[in-house]
């Protein structure tokens, strides 16, 4: 296993250390060699409902009228999904949901567990208590118009740390063709109409891009309007000028990406990548200047997540192919602050960049740290060695 | 020169190799401080030791040690784990393996046969190791999983797998084979190439038959029990389940032995990585892993069985779009296969589909029955707890009490004693929401006999009698009313004192108090002072073994002022937090009297709100530059710690009962002359609760930048947070002075003569309607909810606080407290 080492040069003045001290806080690791991306067309198949089949990126012709799809709610029994911005909203007295009018879905704390009506009877039959560590969050499900045809339901996770909260716990679901898409509601407002703030899955797999003005339907794009209600949605042909993003020609990785969230400048469309970045050509993707928002990294159990960070925003020009280098090697930059003989270096202050000046973060397992070094910097000689306690 | 890290912070880091971002390599640096060190081997150039399958997890029994301590533990063998040695944080700390400044304590890993050092562990997923524990404490002979040895570590060594032998062998590495010369094996062994990547071992693998055959790479694992086949491959060759038929290994196939589980491969390999082995194909197999040579040697020792009931389960919850979460398939599968090793994985799944589902009574009681026959015999009454968990959450209170009375019919037979009397108290606070009262009663008393002590329990058995009581009372029968509110009394206030069912049962006494009082008992009303006296020795305290014995040489004109700044929800009884500080306070508050002290508790909005948290107490802590909720202030200028388990509480008062001997002889008050006059008055029309009234009086020097406080508190305030601390002292309620300056800062000293008095005359409505006003506030700003209880002021209670602070340096300079006059009367009438 490699470790990264931190050097900082340390000028001494035997009289003035404090103020001839010289520290330079990066690091460089050894530039890995790309590695050979899969190429077998059974890799490729993987990513069949995700890529444009067309060999050429041209403007999309209007051939066909808009074509409405149906949804309905599917509770994911097992939170396995990866939202791009997930976050817990707190709970008041409602949990707000459009296909429930603008009362919502009725909540209540009462002696500190969360009480909830269950099917709209006005009565508070559930009683959530605060969910175990291991746990973290509960499941709670409602049903809408029990006992008739329009039965439906709505489902969110719960959890309390200090505050009770919740998040979506299952999607708007249809399914157009051989490709099956679900809408979140990934800010908790009840609505399923927020582009570039709700959150989609199209196709197979549990990563979800932001909701987007665009999706590729059986690897064709279109044009997609849902309703707040998020029971249905419309599909158009896609008209624009579109050309191609191709993330996976020149990043350089050994691990997973379990997910990569490109998202256009003016917030309109937003695509996960991670099955497509095996795919040769990559992905037909309306043109304009694309951010790469946010990524997943998995190498078994362990995992770290990506950031914007310095990277510039990828324009995508109408027939063209886009690229870029991304990933290792990584640079690493620190802070660090002094206090009389003492330097101090938080983890949080240290920030691994990628070769597009992407960043890297949230690395778990905890437990393995970086060595630090401190050298005179005249000398070359090494006055502290550190690492992190193993709880951080 | 010191380097020292920041020990709290919450971001990790790993190494960048283990995302594959760095440098790649098969084997672990030598000079990382992760990886085996001084391997010795006891006997020979061998170890074999003896492992076990729990619930699907390979478990080595061993101890781990540093030289502070040594412990037994039981460690996962996850051979396919990037990481190195993770270890429980809780076993970390015991083992006494790190230090403040970031540097460790090699910890010594004792294998049958084999010792080697790892200078650091990483940190273990503690939730998941405690929770298998619970679960499987006899299979690992009582011995916790305290961690996990990752393939990181292994890949030092020459490792064989024999689970027919229940072993595994660890040697060194081989040497390379000799050039030219073909190795040998045994007639049934089959050798495999193998390639590493990023440390993990590599097979090659072909899957199917024909033109839809697939090949690619398999890793080889050991940290689950199913084998693994990459979902989308399942799906791209039409087979959702992982059915694919020909599993080619070698002359092998697996297909014949393992039915493999569609799932998440999160792995790359550059032919495909299709899918991880586990202990399914070991237990069928001898594996040797020479990785010097690139090679695996394959014994089979098993004959083939193929796992029917394994991809019957697959073809259940698998289909072309993914998951599935089908409960008539689930139901079938479990009619199938009803004793497999997936059954209680599919009783789990069912149940909760149902619930999703909504389904009706009978549907929901077979899955129950399902998820009980399934679960472990003594683990059924444990297991009905969550059960009815998720029965509550769903919005089924009637299908909770189904599941719970399942699991009371398995409750002597549970590991856990404690679980019947969870499960008769769940069921029996359910029965009575659900109205059926006595069935409820039964239930609760049966708990109450197991854990006396529940705060539920008794708040549960509070509102049954308190209910009979009113049905009493409704048909005229007083004497037997008054007994049942007596019995409902008692049960409160034992509710009292617990965080779960305090807040409940405050108001539960408040009101049942008065009832008795109307059905015309004579006892005494409701007071702090009552439920202390009632609920003494049920709760932590902590009394000063002496009284402060004033002299001329330890006092002067000065009186401290302590300020202790704390929070109701900061930590909890068993892990220590706020209830250090506030028994420390109580011993402090016992060892110096007024005259020479001062002490006011200021409540912060953090961790969470608590209803004495003020504009007051946030104004305070501001001034002082106070942030948590774990500090005691003595004349501001002296910090001490305000927080701590309850057994350091001792520690915390000699260190605080020290610094305020060091400020009683400050002549800091010298120059001054603090006068403070209060008088309660009764309730009338402007004043429905009362008030106090009076004027604060200073004589000092007229050059000095100075203000005066005058702050209303309260003696006691009953509130059971979470921290343990049931009364509350000293209070800071209200600045009494906020009328003549406009804000929480006191009045300005603006002398005529070197002379100023400030009057006050405020109403305890108007301080209750600020103070709440101030939580109305704190949570539209998103600081969290907090039921409003304990906000009314008991005259009995009160005190007054005035104390000087310089504007130039923060200090208090001097203090002064006053009972106000009419409150000896209002107690006496009281009683």
């Amino acid at each position: 296993m490699f470790v990264p080492e931190f050097t900082l040069y340390y000028r001494v003045a035997p009289q003035e250390r404090s103020r001839s001290e010289q520290v330079v806080g990066t690091f460089h690791i050894p530039e890995i060699p790309p590695v050979k991306k899969q190429t077998q067309s059974s890799f490729l198949l993987a990513a069949a409902t995700l890529i444009a089949t067309s060999a050429f990126a041209v403007p999309a012709k209007d051939t066909s009228a808009p074509t409405q799809v149906d949804l309905t709610f599917r509770t994911l029994r097992t939170w396995d999904v990866h939202l791009p911005a997930e976050a817990f909203a707190p709970i008041g007295k409602t949990i707000p949901f459009a296909a429930a009018g603008e009362a919502g879905l009725k909540v209540a704390i009462e002696e500190g567990t969360l009480r909830i009506d269950r099917n709209g009877d006005g009565t508070l039959d559930g009683r959530v208590e605060t969910p175990s560590e291991d746990k973290k969050s509960q499941l709670v499900v409602f049903r809408l118009n029990e006992g008739t045809e329009d039965e439906s339901s709505y489902a969110i996770r719960v959890q309390n740390k200090g505050r009770w909260s919740y998040a979506p716990a299952g999607a708007m679901e249809g399914r157009a063709g051989n490709t099956r898409f679900m809408i979140f509601d990934q800010n908790g407002n009840g609505r399923f109409d927020d582009y570039g703030v709700d959150a989609m899955i199209v196709g197979r797999g549990k990563t979800a891009s932001f909701l987007s003005n665009s999706i590729h339907i059986d690897g064709e794009l279109h044009q997609l309007t849902m309703s707040a209600d998020g029971q249905t949605a419309q599909l158009a042909a896609f008209s624009g000028e579109m050309g191609k993003l191709d993330l996976g020609k020149q990043l350089s990785t050994k691990a997973k990406m379990r997910s990569v969230i490109v998202n256009s400048e003016d917030g309109k469309h937003s695509f996960e990548l991670s099955r497509a970045l095996t795919a040769e050509g990559g992905l037909n993707v309306p043109t304009g200047n694309y951010i790469l928002h946010s990524a997943q990294v998995v190498l078994g159990k362990s995992h770290a997540t990506m950031s914007t960070g310095n990277s510039k925003p990828i324009s995508v020009d109408a027939g063209g192919t886009s690229t870029l280098s991304w990933g290792g090697p990584v640079n690493a930059k620190f802070r660090y602050r002094r206090g009389g003989d003492e330097l101090q270096i938080a983890p949080g202050d240290i920030l691994y960049y990628g070769s597009a000046g992407e960043v890297y973060s949230n690395f778990m397992p905890l437990g393995s740290s970086p060595k630090f070094a401190v050298k005179e910097k005249a000398t070359g000689k090494v006055l502290v060695n550190a690492v992190f306690p193993g709880n951080c | 020169m010191n380097l020292r890290s920041l020990l709290h912070f919450p971001v990790a880091l790993l190494c960048c190799a283990s995302y594959g971002l760095s440098l790649p390599q098969d084997s672990p640096a030598a000079d990382t401080p992760y990886t085996v060190l001084n391997a010795r081997f006891v006997t020979g150039n061998l170890a074999r030791f003896p492992v076990q399958i729990v619930q699907d997890r390979l478990v080595v029994t061993c101890d781990v040690s540093t030289a502070a301590r040594r412990l037994p533990a039981n460690l996962f063998i996850d051979f396919e784990s990037p990481s190195t040695l993770e270890l429980h944080n809780k076993a970390a700390q015991g083992l006494k393996s790190e230090r403040e400044n970031g540097s460790t304590i090699p910890i010594t890993v004792h294998l049958p046969g084999l010792e080697f050092q790892v200078e650091r562990r990483q940190i273990g997923d503690d939730e998941y190791l405690d929770h298998f524990t619970k679960w499987h404490s006899i299979e690992l002979g009582e011995v916790a999983v305290i961690g996990t040895l990752g393939g990181a570590l292994l890949a030092d060594f020459h490792v064989t797998f024999d689970l027919a032998a229940g072993e595994v062998i660890l040697e060194p590495r081989a040497q390379l084979d000799p050039e030219g010369v073909t190795p040998t094996f045994a007639t049934d062994t089959t050798a495999l190439d193998i390639n590493i990547k990023d440390g993990m071992v590599w097979m090659p693998v072909s899957l199917g038959e024909g033109n839809s055959a697939m090949s690619g790479a398999m890793a080889l694992g050991s940290g689950r029990y199913d084998s693994t086949l990459d979902s989308d491959v399942a799906s791209q060759l039409g087979h959702h389940a992982g059915d694919v038929g020909l599993v080619a290994l070698a002359d092998f196939n697996l297909g014949d032995y393992l039915a493999l589980r569609p799932a998440e491969v999160p792995f790359v390999h550059p032919d495909g990585a299709l899918g991880v082995t586990g202990l399914g194909f070991l237990e069928h197999f001898r594996v040797e892993v020479d990785r010097t040579n690139r090679r695996l040697l394959i014994t089979p020792t098993k004959p083939s069985s193929f796992p029917d009931a394994d991809l019957a389960y697959f073809q259940a919850t698998w289909d072309a779009w993914g998951p599935r979460e089908d409960a008539e398939a689930l139901e079938a599968f479990l009619m199938a296969y009803p004793e497999e090793r997936l059954s209680a994985e599919a009783a789990t799944a069912l149940l909760e589909t149902r619930l999703i589902q909504g389904a009706q009574e009978d549907a929901v009681q077979k899955a129950l029955e399902w998820a009980s026959a399934t679960s472990p015999e003594d683990l059924r009454a444990t297991a009905a707890l969550e059960w009815m968990e998720s029965c509550s959450a769903f919005g089924f209170p009637e299908y909770l009490v189904l599941a719970g009375e399942l699991g009371i019919k398995s409750g002597r037979d549970d590991r856990y004693p404690n679980a019947v009397h969870e499960l008769h108290a769940k069921v029996g606070e359910t029965q009575l929401e659900l109205g059926q009262g006595t069935a409820a009663w039964k239930h609760l008393l049966a708990a109450a006999f197991g854990i006396p002590e529940d705060g539920r329990v008794n708040l549960g058995l509070g509102r049954y009698y308190e209910s009979q009581a009113e049905e009493l009372a409704a048909a005229g029968d007083t004497d037997r009313a008054l007994g049942r509110y007596r019995r409902a009394f008692s049960r409160f206030v034992q509710a009292s004192i617990k965080a779960d069912s305090g807040p409940a049962a405050i108001e539960a006494l408040a009101r049942v108090q008065k009832r008795m009082a109307s059905a015309g008992s004579d006892q005494a009303s409701f007071s702090v002072d009552l439920v202390e006296r009632m609920i003494a020795g049920k709760v932590r305290n902590f009394g000063a073994a002496t009284k402060f014995k004033a002299t001329d040489e330890n006092t002067g004109t000065k009186v401290v002022l302590v300020e202790f700044f704390t929070n109701a929800f900061y930590g909890t009884e068993e892990r220590g937090g706020a209830i250090g500080g506030a028994l420390a306070q109580e011993g402090l508050m016992q060892h110096f009297s007024d005259e020479h002290v001062a002490f006011l508790s200021y409540h912060l909005p953090v961790p969470a709100l608590d209803p004495m948290t003020n504009d007051l107490a946030i104004v305070r802590a501001e001034e002082l530059g106070i942030t948590d909720p774990n500090v005691q202030v003595i004349d501001a200028v002296d910090g001490q710690p305000g927080a701590g388990k309850w057994r350091q509480a001792e520690a915390i008062y000699d260190r605080t009962r020290k610094a305020i001997l060091a400020r009683l002889t400050s002549d800091a008050s010298d120059e001054f002359e603090l006068d403070l006059t209060v008088e309660y008055l009764a309730p009338d029309e402007e004043n429905p609760q009362g008030s106090v009234s009076g004027w604060v009086a200073l004589d000092g020097p007229e050059y000095l930048d100075m203000h005066v406080h005058c702050v209303l508190a309260e003696r006691g305030v009953l509130f059971p947070g979470a921290s343990g601390v049931v009364v509350h002292r000293m209070v800071a309620r209200a600045e009494l002075l906020t009328e003549h300056s406009g804000d929480q800062h006191g009045a300005l000293w603006e002398p005529d003569a070197g002379s100023m008095e400030v009057t006050f005359d405020v109403g305890l409505h108007t301080v209750q309607a600020n103070n709440e006003a101030c939580l109305d506030r704190l949570m539209d700003e998103g600081a969290g909810t907090v039921r409003k209880l304990s906000m009314e002021l008991d005259p009995r209670q009160l005190v007054v606080v005035a104390f000087v602070r310089d504007d130039s340096t923060g200090e208090v300079l001097q203090a002064v407290v006053v009972e106000p006059d009419g409150l000896e009367e209002l107690r006496k009438q009281s009683e």
